[in-house]
């Protein structure tokens, strides 16, 4: 890598670096797994670096990292219990961080292709044929992950509410 | 009753969309994020330069052992049949050199092909290229010694001089003649004519007996030995340390 390809490569991950954090925390249920998936494929990127489409690149990485993740299962890290109470260091964005905190509870309930169609579908509002081609599976098999990941989540919220209710 | 409390598929798909937006902020990538994944990937870049050197090297390394230290100009044959006595005897080995030329006298191992058959002998040169070797009958039919160029071979390494007489050839160009040392029993060029020289695979340099003991080829010019040229102390006497050194 040149120095002007570096320079080129840090602007690509100050620019769109959030958001691909983002996009891997809501992929993965450990957001320190979800950093280091971050960081693998970024890695990978500088060895095809310039890539035309380097966002994409990552994307896609970061999908079938997520999807094939619990097929080594000794080698994936158990969930960490998610805190309601993370450190909210800044007091602007406590709502945000609440938020999250209950964004990582709900898909925790998720096994992993589920988690991932739910995401691409709904967060990432992507087509069913988008979403089976990034999975590499057929429209049915989205339609009926997607919609058993909304089913345990719709129970999950129920529950919840009803926990919140009865205490 | 419980399933009037469930939200509907859409409402559920609603709320986590309101979440993820509210969520937004909450995450953000590390400041030096860029720089050190492309310090790890210059780190990497580093390595993957060391092991591919390193393996080279090693491949290198081997390959040239494998080359120089398998091969040896020598070659040992253990002797199967008496076709030789008493010069070598049955399980006695003969060790052949790869490079070295026959020469009349010597034994030699040979690649013969005989009816589509092939099969390898030990056998000794009597006769190069040009030579006319004979054994002629005396009036009592018996041959007291083989006659190259009109002059008996004394061969004092026989047992038994006596041989039964064969007709007069002349040895082509490039072929030899080979009898062998036990001329009653052996199978050589009496029977199977003589042999290209290209046939002949190896020299003897010399014969170990069963407890490994190399004793010269009776008979045959004498030759390099294996291990003659290694690099070991000269077999002359190492010169005393000077006595008259300076008080």
């Amino acid at each position: 890598m040149r120095t002007s390809d570096e320079e080129r490569f840090t602007a690509f991950v100050r620019e769109d670096g959030d958001g691909l954090l983002r996009f891997a925390r809501r992929l993965i249920p450990d957001p320190g797994e979800a950093e280091d998936a971050l960081q693998t494929v970024l890695l990978r990127l500088t060895s095809h670096w310039p890539k035309d489409n380097p966002r994409g690149y990552v994307r896609t990485s970061l999908v079938n990292i997520a999807k094939d993740r619990t097929r080594r299962r000794h080698l994936v890290a158990e969930p960490a219990e998610t805190h309601r109470l993370a450190p909210a260091d800044e007091l602007d964005h406590a709502e945000a961080m609440d938020a999250q905190a209950r964004l990582d509870s709900i898909l925790a309930q998720l096994p992993a292709r589920q988690r991932v169609t739910l995401v691409l579908r709904v967060l990432e509002d992507m087509s069913e044929a988008d979403t089976a081609a990034a999975m590499g599976c057929s429209t049915g098999t989205v339609k009926s992950n997607l919609s058993r990941a909304l089913d345990k989540v719709r129970v999950f919220l129920a529950e919840s509410l009803t926990a919140v209710k009865d205490t | 009753m419980a399933n009037s409390v469930l939200p509907r598929e859409e409402d559920v798909a609603a709320a986590l969309r309101t979440l993820s937006d509210s969520a937004a902020t909450a995450v953000r990538a590390p400041t030096g994020l860029a720089l050190t994944v492309l310090r790890r990937a210059r780190r990497r870049r580093i390595l993957r330069r060391t092991a591919a050197g390193v393996g080279t090297g090693v491949v290198v390394l081997s390959s040239v052992a494998a080359f120089g230290l398998g091969r040896s100009d020598y070659f040992t044959i253990t002797q199967p049949s008496d076709a030789m006595k008493p010069t070598v005897q049955v399980k006695e080995g003969v060790v052949f050199s790869k490079v070295l030329d026959p020469g009349l006298g010597d034994l030699v191992y040979a690649r013969v092909t005989v009816d589509g058959t092939g099969f390898d002998m030990i056998s000794r040169v009597m006769a190069q290229s040009g030579d006319a070797i004979a054994c002629p009958a005396k009036a009592d039919g018996a041959c007291d010694a083989v006659v190259v160029n009109g002059e008996p071979v004394a061969d004092p390494y026989l047992e038994e001089l006596a041989t039964k007489p064969f007709p007069l050839t002349v040895v082509p160009d490039g072929d030899v003649f080979l009898l062998g040392d036990n001329r009653a029993v052996a199978n050589d060029s009496r029977s199977i004519g003589v042999v290209p020289v290209e046939d002949i695979n190896g020299v003897a340099v010399q014969i170990l007996d069963d407890e490994g003991h190399a004793r010269a080829v009776p008979g045959a010019p004498s030759h390099a030995q294996p291990g003659d040229s290694d690099s070991v102390d000269p077999a002359d006497r190492v010169p005393p340390a000077s006595t008259d050194q300076p008080n």
